[in-house]
C-alpha cells in the first residue's frame, strides 16, 4: 500500500463522501500522527500499524454516522488506545513518551553545526526525561498541531489543566536547558 | 515576576480569544520581562518540535525510510521593534 492510500474497510460507491472525508484527513494528519506513535514510544512499524488501523476505524465511524465533532481529537484518542493495546498485548512496559536517543542530523548541516545541534538535542533531551509523562505526552500531542481543547479530549482532561500543564512543562525546559 | 508571564504560553499558542487576547498582545509590547520570557518560550517549543521531528528521523532511518519534514503547530508569529 503506498504511503498517501486509505486503507479500505468498506464499499466505495456506498460511502463515497466518508472515504473523501476520511481521504483528506488522512492526507492532513497520518504524518504528524505517526510522528505522535513513534515519539510515545512505538517502532516504526508499529506506529505505521495503528495509523492504519485508526483510519479504518475513522471509516466505520463515519460510515455508522458517528458524530465528526471533534474528528481530530477522536482520531487522536483511538490510535493512542490502540496503542497502549498494542503494547499491554504484546507484555511490553509503555516506553515513557520520547525516551529514545536522537541521532539524526540532517545531512545539509554543516559539521560544526551539527555538533552544536546534537548538544542542543542532549541538553533537551534530559530535560524532556524530568518532564511527567502527561506533560511530555500534551507536548507531544501540541507539537502535532492539537488545540488545549482537543489535547484535552484525548487526555481525559479540561482545557484548563491542559494550558496549566503545557505552561508548566514549557517552563520547565526553559529552565532545565538553555536553547 | 510579571503576573501575565504565567499566561505567555497560551497566548503564544493562539488559544486565547478577543479582549484577553488584544489586552496580553498590548501587555507584552510594553513589557520587556514578558517579551524575553515570550521569546524564550518559543524558541523552547521550537526545540521542542525540532527534537520530536528528529526522533522520528532516527527510528526511520534506522528502517531505511525517508520522510518529509513535518511542520508542527502555528504559533504567534513574534516580531516587535
Amino acid at each position: 500500500m503506498s504511503d498517501d492510500s486509505v486503507p479500505l474497510a468498506l464499499p466505495l460507491s456506498r460511502f463515497a463522501t466518508d472515504m473523501c472525508e476520511a481521504t483528506n484527513l488522512y492526507r492532513e494528519l497520518h504524518k504528524p500522527l505517526r510522528r505522535y506513535l513513534v515519539c510515545l514510544g512505538l517502532s516504526t512499524d508499529e506506529a505505521q500499524d495503528v495509523v492504519q488501523d485508526a483510519f479504518v476505524s475513522l471509516q466505520r465511524h463515519l460510515a455508522a454516522n458517528g458524530s465528526k465533532e471533534s474528528i481530530r481529537s477522536w482520531l487522536y484518542r483511538v490510535a493512542h488506545n490502540q496503542a497502549r493495546n498494542r503494547q499491554q498485548s504484546y507484555g511490553r512496559r509503555f516506553a515513557a513518551p520520547l525516551d529514545a536517543g536522537v541521532e539524526s542530523i540532517a545531512d545539509q548541516e554543516t559539521p560544526e553545526r551539527a555538533v552544536l545541534k546534537k548538544e542542543k538535542f542532549e541538553r533537551l533531551g534530559k530535560a524532556i526525561r524530568l518532564l511527567t509523562e502527561s506533560e511530555r505526552e500534551c507536548l507531544l500531542l501540541r507539537a502535532g498541531g492539537l488545540r488545549y481543547r482537543e489535547i484535552g479530549e484525548v487526555m481525559g482532561m479540561s482545557t484548563s489543566t491542559v494550558g496549566d500543564t503545557v505552561e508548566r512543562a514549557i517552563k520547565k525546559l526553559a529552565e532545565q536547558c538553555n536553547v | 515576576m510579571c503576573d501575565y508571564s504565567r499566561r505567555l504560553v497560551a497566548w503564544l499558542d493562539r488559544e486565547m480569544q478577543g479582549d484577553e487576547a488584544s489586552e496580553m498582545e498590548r501587555h507584552v509590547a510594553v513589557c520587556a520581562e514578558c517579551r524575553n520570557g515570550a521569546a524564550e518560550f518559543d524558541r523552547v517549543s521550537g526545540a521542542f518540535e525540532d527534537y520530536c521531528e528528529a526522533l522520528a528521523q532516527t527510528k526511520d532511518q534506522r528502517k531505511g525510510i525517508r520522510v518529509r519534514q513535518f511542520s508542527g503547530r502555528q504559533r504567534r508569529r513574534l516580531c516587535w521593534h
